[in-house]
């Protein structure tokens, strides 16, 4: 059985600072530091973080984006042996105030990215909590105190001793809990454990030769998943952490170039920027060994005119759920070229998992017919918080084993390769039949060269009564012919009512496409 | 400025208060204003810029010889859009 107590997802980096104790652990803001350097402030605030509270049950609540408070105050907090909660300061304030209510968090460390928002958040928090301002001393913090919250500035950090006492700890608590949107508007905790993320980070560092030489991006913000990737697997290994400023995330060739990056990984989005910028050159990432993409579909096209760019690199496409850990499948654009549509495969499920394509009884479909993929193993977490209906909807008992239901339509390969299809609550009903977007988008795509994206609207009582396509076109199309297209490539009941062009397709945060946006510029097209 | 560099600026101008405009934020609109960091524009906004400016002139701009802070501002941008036709 495999081990339930330890000291938790820190013994990776303390692995790296007793090898590489001189080596770059990290780069942000155009300073670097140390594996050692960086220990010295992780050692104190992780003391400050015991003194505060040691239990193992309550989380801290990390305000800081893209600086060094960032990613000390997660070492810290997990060298504490806690488990910590990611803030983001693009969500608006009523919802960080949400996610520090709903993850019980009672140690806050702010970094000076939230200050002008920090006030605001601490005077709707009823409960008391300790604020740990590490950027500032004591008598340097212009701001209001509240007497209900204790504070701790950069001071007190510092009067504390970087000789820091692990613990063993319950390797099935938080190492980090995310939060996504929840259907009802509360928002819905993934807790994943100590154990779950152990799992993750010893599948990918024993299949992957990243290593000590590497300097591998950080561009992920802290609350989308892929960012407990970039930093738990650079310190694993010993390598350098490149902290990508928000500002170059627009095109990051440069950066890549000059930061001399090894391991990129990013949404295929912004490779996507670079490509219509006209940046993607043949040969221009010389240094990169891996290009790694998820979170949305990554086209062939991408990929093979990043592929020039990075003619060294090998292009690794993954996918997965935050509920199973990061990603639970990969694909080597570089050994195989398997696709459907235009989008490249997603890859074999990590061979330590079990997995299941599914119909709607649960009962497997052959291979090659289209399903939902169900996965069992290490890297799936054990539910919700405190979300009880829904962990009855999405974690299903089949032979003694607990399977997350992804909700992804996918087919199997013979070659055991997945494609990925879409969502199933893409899945909507019109008129009584079952229509899947997807089949419309690629419809649309395959007529006009240019992508997609169908919405079913309006919907109610979760009837559809229509669907509306978006077409990412910036020239003129005639709709017409975009009509007469569908009317002959699909029934009736599925071609579109309307179309509209949009220049560029709205993403969300994460960087995938905001589909609540669409629906936006859809109630903003009927009303003008 | 050349005169191509100042029509594109003052195209930026008007697309930058629209956009503004839509969104109810006041901001002060001139050729030193920051596409970035100022919450007007994401990443999509710009490249949806760039896209009408290249319709607007018909001309195709190629960013690969400049870094981000180079076309963040307006002035930069006209800046780097003429250089690139040139």
């Amino acid at each position: 059985m495999a081990k339930l107590s330890g000291i938790g997802t820190i013994s990776g980096f303390l692995k790296s600072l007793e090898t590489y104790p001189g080596h770059v652990a990290l780069e942000v803001e155009d300073h670097f530091m140390t594996y050692s350097q960086l220990f010295s402030i992780v050692g104190k605030l992780g003391n400050l973080i015991i003194k505060t509270d040691s239990s193992q049950d309550n989380l801290v609540g990390i305000l800081a984006y893209r600086s060094l408070c960032t990613y000390s105050g997660i070492l810290s907090t997990l060298a504490a042996g806690k488990g910590y909660v990611p803030l983001n300061p693009k969500f608006p304030v009523k919802r960080l105030i949400s996610i520090l209510k709903f993850s019980n968090s009672n140690i806050i460390i702010v970094g000076k990215e939230f200050y002008p928002v920090i006030n605001e958040v601490l005077t709707q928090i009823s409960y008391p909590v300790s604020v740990v301002i590490p950027d500032v001393c004591r008598n340097e913090y212009e701001l209001a105190f509240m007497n209900r919250h204790c504070y701790f500035f950069k001071n007190d950090i510092e009067n504390e001793t970087s000789d820091i006492q692990f613990r063993e700890i319950d390797l099935r608590k938080p190492a980090y809990v995310l939060f996504t949107s929840g259907t009802t508007g509360v928002p819905k905790g993934i807790p994943i454990s100590h154990f779950n993320l152990a799992s993750y980070i010893k599948f990918i560092c024993d299949k992957y030769d990243f290593n000590q030489n590497d300097r591998c991006s950080q561009a992920f913000d802290t609350t989308f998943d892929p960012s407990v990737h970039d930093m738990f697997i650079t310190w694993n290994v010993g390598a350098a952490l490149i902290s990508v400023p928000e500002k170059e995330l627009i095109a990051p060739a440069s950066f890549i170039i000059s930061k001399k990056i090894t391991v990129w990984y990013s949404v295929p989005s912004i490779a996507m920027f670079m490509m219509r910028m006209r940046i993607l050159k043949p040969g221009i990432f010389k240094n990169l060994r891996y290009s790694i993409f998820s979170g949305e579909a990554l086209s062939i096209d991408l990929v093979e005119l990043w592929m020039k760019a990075a003619p060294d690199s090998k292009v690794v496409n993954y996918y997965g759920p935050t509920e199973v850990t990061i990603n639970i499948t990969d694909y080597v654009w570089e050994h195989e070229k398997l696709s459907y549509n235009g989008i490249v495969s997603i890859g074999k499920v990590f061979n330590n998992h079990n997995y299941r394509i599914v119909d709607e009884n649960l009962h497997p479909v052959p291979v090659g017919e289209i399903g939902e993929l169900i996965i069992s193993g290490d890297q799936v977490c054990y539910g919700y918080i405190n979300n009880p209906d829904k962990n009855k909807e999405c974690f299903v008992n089949i032979e003694n084993r607990t399977y997350y239901k992804t909700g992804d339509l996918v087919k199997e390969h013979p070659d055991r390769n997945i494609l990925y299809l879409g969502r199933l609550d893409h899945q909507v009903k019109i008129r009584g039949y079952r229509v899947e977007l997807g089949e419309i988008e690629q419809s649309v795509k395959n007529f006009t060269n240019a992508n997609a994206i169908a919405i079913a609207y309006p919907v109610q009582n979760n009837v559809a009564e229509g669907i509306v396509i978006f077409i990412e076109h910036s020239e003129y199309m005639d709709e017409s012919a975009i009509r007469d297209h569908c009317s002959k490539s699909l029934p009736e009941y599925m071609i579109p009512k309307k179309y509209i062009f949009v220049n560029n397709f709205p993403l969300s945060i994460n960087g995938k496409i905001d589909r609540k946006k669409l629906i936006e510029i859809i109630t903003e097209y009927e009303s003008s | 400025m050349n005169p191509l560099e100042n029509t594109i600026a003052s195209f930026l101008i008007e697309k930058s208060r629209g956009k503004c405009q839509k969104l109810g934020v006041e901001e002060n609109i001139d050729e030193n204003f920051s596409f970035t960091g100022s919450g007007v524009f994401d990443s999509m906004d710009f490249i949806d810029l760039i896209s009408q400016v290249e319709k607007k002139f018909n001309i195709e701009i190629d960013f690969s010889d400049y870094e981000p802070n180079d076309f963040s501002t307006i002035k930069g941008f006209a800046h780097c859009a003429v250089l690139t036709i040139i």
